[in-house]
């Protein structure tokens, strides 16, 4: 039974990454009727040389410690907020997760709007804070850009997160709770010494696919600022786009996309070797 | 007349408990006006007057609001195709992928067979890799078996993009069936797919109905496969129709409001009727991992 899904998911990411790992040691170009001549590690090695490559690497990894980190402590939050009994927590719920459901291409519409220079309402907003007297750059100013970047890539992502992490301390034994509470534990403690280990595998898997779905997350940037000014918001998966299809160099695009592969495979040998350290293996 | 030191103290507990619980609604709330507030606002921007959207600064609490922006954009734009070919698509991805994931939990759950563990960091690794490396590739296997400028050929890709996660999910669903169970309804004489429909679907139903979700959402909401792969205008779908009104300057953007609007209320209003199943649904595949 497993073996027309094997074949099948072999065709759509196998294949590709094959053919992405050859047509990355060619001078390959989107649209040419001529066969792509073998160049080695040409490359790679213009790569390396490349500032501007550089430059994306560095965002790439900004942008996944500083939106990851982000995404994990306030969907640490809001669930341990929707974890305490009330009234209303039911439809408190399904509010703050319904960015998980709104289509990505809308949510960059509206946001684009928001941040509107003149017009957007996150002006307001800004101005309402001491000290800000203009509107700023939202989407033009490379810092601006990055955080605007950043506050829309959390808004769409910590809630469903958020969820998976609010399922994992329902399935905390509450017992466990009322026995430390005779002990005198605070509430600190309780956290310390039972909500977090009761968590932890959980944060743990969660954490990994944070961070391998953000270094491939593409519409919201590449829609939003697509990349710009220059590229100085571009990570590796919108400047990989824009190497390989609107520049059309497929080959350059290829050693691009098995830069960033690698990037996510490192990660992932990383969390396997740190679970099994702690005996908490999920793979 | 003094009051009691004990009654005092209760009386002190009593009112920090309340102000306890008020700080806690006052939080849940501005939390959830917080998250909303784009939803709201792009909602509100599509029912105010056209001249009113370039108003600085914005009213929070327009005045008047209308629906002509609704009957216009449909007028001048072919959104209710868009709306019809992203539900057949999104359907069509939650039917195949629901029959793939399954096969592939059962699979990984009940047998046990060498390579197992390889297919499983297989499913991860496929989350690594990002659309527009996929692209291509693709594109050029889909002209050779011209599934190109098809729906079934985006329904096939958005499937596989989808796939890993939901057997991932389903997975743990299907570990948490103790298998002495199904092993004793094997030995009753009932077939593998038998345990697998009769016991092992219907136990996982939250699961089922999670992944279902999630693979709705991928294929409503995919915009790289979409817009390479779809051609003809009669078979676009909605995320790439709404994607043309980034940048451009001719639809008014109330109009594009409008139509963002009726793109996003699907989804919406799908999540909401669902929302239950999801939290018993991911726990069982959250926690097995």
């Amino acid at each position: 039974m497993a073996l027309p899904v094997a074949i099948y998911l072999a065709i759509v990411f196998a294949y590709p990454i094959g053919q992405e790992i050859y047509l990355s040691f060619t001078d390959a170009r989107l649209l040419d009727r001529t066969p792509p001549a073998w160049v080695g590690l040409d490359n790679y090695r213009s790569l390396a040389g490349s500032g501007k490559f550089w430059l994306v690497i560095g965002n790439t990894l900004f942008y996944a410690v500083v939106a990851n980190a982000a995404i994990i402590a306030l969907a640490l939050a809001l669930a341990l907020l929707l974890n305490r009994a009330f009234r209303g927590r039911k439809l408190a719920r399904v509010i703050t997760s319904l960015p998980w459901a709104f289509p990505e291409v809308a949510a960059v519409l509206v946001w684009s709007w928001m941040y509107n220079k003149d017009f957007g309402v996150m002006n307001v907003f800004v101005r309402w804070l001491p000290g800000v007297t203009e509107n700023p750059s939202w989407l033009l100013d490379p810092k601006m850009a990055w955080f605007s970047i950043v506050l829309m890539t959390v808004w769409k992502i910590f809630p469903f997160f958020s969820l998976i992490i609010l399922t994992a301390l329902q399935l905390i034994d509450k017992e466990l709770y009322a026995a430390a509470k005779i002990d005198g534990a605070g509430s600190f403690q309780l956290f310390r010494h039972i909500t977090l280990p009761g968590i932890a595998p959980t944060l743990g898997i969660m954490t990994l696919l944070i961070t391998i779905w953000g270094f491939r997350r593409f519409s919201i940037i590449y829609l939003l600022t697509g990349g710009g000014p220059g590229v100085r918001t571009a990570t590796l998966v919108v400047f990989t786009y824009i190497t390989a299809i609107r520049s059309l160099n497929v080959g350059l695009g290829g050693a691009m996309a098995i830069v960033g592969l690698i990037m996510s495979l490192v990660i992932t040998v990383i969390y396997v070797f740190v679970t099994r350290r702690l005996g908490q293996a999920q793979i | 007349m003094r009051k009691s030191p004990a009654l005092a103290s209760q009386r002190w507990a009593l009112v920090r408990k309340r102000a306890g619980r008020i700080a806690l609604y006052v939080t849940v709330a501005f939390v959830c006006v917080v998250i909303v507030f784009p939803l709201y606002w792009l909602v509100i921007n599509a029912l105010i007057p056209g001249r009113e959207v370039f108003q600085y600064p914005p009213a929070f609490f327009p005045r008047t609001l209308r629906l002509n922006a609704y009957q216009e954009i449909i007028q001048l734009h072919p959104i209710l195709t868009w709306l019809k070919n992203s539900v057949i698509v999104s359907s069509g991805t939650v039917l195949l992928a629901l029959i793939l994931e399954i096969m592939g939990a059962y699979a990984l759950s009940r047998h046990g067979w060498p390579g197992r563990g390889l297919l499983a960091l297989g499913l991860l690794s496929t989350q690594m890799i990002p659309s527009a490396v996929l692209v291509i590739p693709i594109f050029i296997i889909f002209r050779q078996a011209s599934l190109v400028d098809s729906h079934i050929g985006l329904i096939s890709v958005d499937t596989a993009l989808t796939v890993p996660v939901g057997i991932w999910i389903l997975k743990g669903a299907f570990d948490t069936v103790p298998e002495e169970i199904s092993d004793a309804a094997l030995a009753d004489g009932c077939t593998e797919l038998g345990v697998l429909i009769r016991m092992l679907l219907p136990l996982s139903l939250p699961s089922l109905v999670a992944v279902a979700v999630i693979a709705f959402f991928t294929a409503w909401d995919e915009y790289v496969f979409a817009s390479v792969f779809i051609i003809s205008q009669s078979l676009r779908v909605f995320s790439v129709g709404i994607s043309t009104f980034i940048g451009e300057m001719a639809t008014p953007i109330d109009l594009i409001f409008a139509a963002a609007s009726i793109f996003v209320i699907a989804p919406l209003i799908f999540y909401a009727i669902v929302e239950r199943y999801l939290i018993s649904g991911l726990s069982a595949g959250a926690v097995k991992g």
